[in-house]
């Protein structure tokens, strides 16, 4: 038999991962998703064609 | 001084072969949009040498850290029958606990004689139950049954859900009324018991009882269930890690990768064509059942 501190660890653990993994890649679909601001500096236009 | 092997139990387990294991199982489950502890439990077992209760309860602590996300990306979405999985939780969490129980048993019991072989009592009967999902999970795949394929009978009341008698409860996102409470505690107690005793989430076995049975739509099939999954994983690892079962580095180094596969998994879907790679799986799904097979004739003595 282990530890209670250990179970907890092995459960706490991989939870805490995963609600890490939530958060950053529900950050970077949001950010994928989020229009461009209307008064959004435009790129610098490309005239080398 | 870094070392490429993890120690499980006394025994040298390759930690770049973890690695690529973790990343294909989650690679796979965001492709097909499945748990992915039906493949790594017994892999680990067969392939790695994992002894088997230390890769069930290693399994359970990974499913753990995948299905956490799975669940809260599904809850703000707004898929699934919260009512269903609030019904099953408590037979679920009965489950996980008589099946670590019997594999605690089986693990004691010692060997069994069966047509002239003797078999460790614990190896036979889990990896007779891996054997029968990998297989029940091919024939799905093979069929195009999981994940975004052709459901026929999808959406209309199925069989489970006619089938009344009291206690009843109304699911009403899936626009059920009037289902009977006891089916659905039980099969959260069988889903627990495979939780506990194999280590495998039961995503694969529900997902059919949920559409074909109950008629749920796929996509609130999808986001059933996975509440159960958390609380039993969390339990079930909590157990197995007070007997020792749970390897942490183990569980590290599959969990890293199986997180961000399954991410490009997910985007992947977009570029390949699924439905045959879905036929491709049920064939990997098969080799992995032979696979066990042979491990488990290996570990027997004949006459």
């Amino acid at each position: 038999m282990t530890g209670w501190a250990y179970a907890l660890l092995c459960v706490l653990g991989p939870a805490a991962w995963g609600m890490l993994m939530y958060l950053l890649f529900g950050w970077v679909q949001e950010r994928r998703r989020r229009p461009r601001p209307r008064n959004a500096e435009l790129p610098a236009a490309d005239y080398s064609i | 001084v870094f070392s490429a092997e993890l120690w499980v139990h006394a025994q040298p387990v390759p930690l770049p072969g973890i690695i690529a294991l973790g990343i294909a199982v989650g690679f796979v489950s965001g492709l097909f949009g499945v748990g992915g502890g039906f493949l790594l439990t017994p892999l680990l077992n067969v392939v790695f040498g994992v002894p088997l209760p230390v890769a069930v309860g290693t399994g359970l602590a990974l499913i753990v850290g995948t299905s956490l996300p799975a669940l809260l990306r599904h809850q703000s979405q707004g898929q699934g029958e919260l009512r269903f999985d609030i019904l099953m939780l408590a037979g679920s969490l009965l489950g996980v606990d008589a099946g670590a129980r019997a594999l605690d048993t089986l693990s004691r019991l010692g060997a069994i004689s069966m047509a002239g072989r003797t078999f460790p009592a614990a190896a036979l009967v889990v990896q007779s139950g891996y054997v029968f999902l990998l297989a029940g999970a091919a024939t799905l795949f093979w069929r195009q049954r999981l994940a975004g394929a052709n459901l026929p009978g999808a959406g209309r009341p199925g069989p489970l859900a006619r089938w009344s008698f009291p206690p009843r409860v109304d699911l009403p996102a899936v626009q059920l009324r009037g289902v009977a409470v006891l089916p659905i505690a039980y099969l959260g107690f069988g889903l627990g018991f495979l939780a506990g005793l194999l280590g495998v989430g039961g995503g694969v076995a529900l997902m059919p009882v949920l559409i074909y049975g109950y008629g749920f739509p796929l996509r609130q099939a999808a986001g059933t269930g996975i509440l159960v999954l958390v609380a039993s994983a969390a339990l079930g690892t909590f157990l197995h890690a007070r007997q020792g079962h749970v390897h942490l580095g183990l569980v590290a180094a599959l969990l890293v990768g199986a997180s961000l596969a399954a991410q490009a998994g997910v985007l992947a879907t977009r570029r390949l064509s699924v439905s045959t790679l879905r036929r491709l799986f049920a064939g990997v799904l098969l080799a992995a059942a032979a696979a066990v097979v042979w491990h488990l004739l290996k570990q027997s003595s004949g006459r």
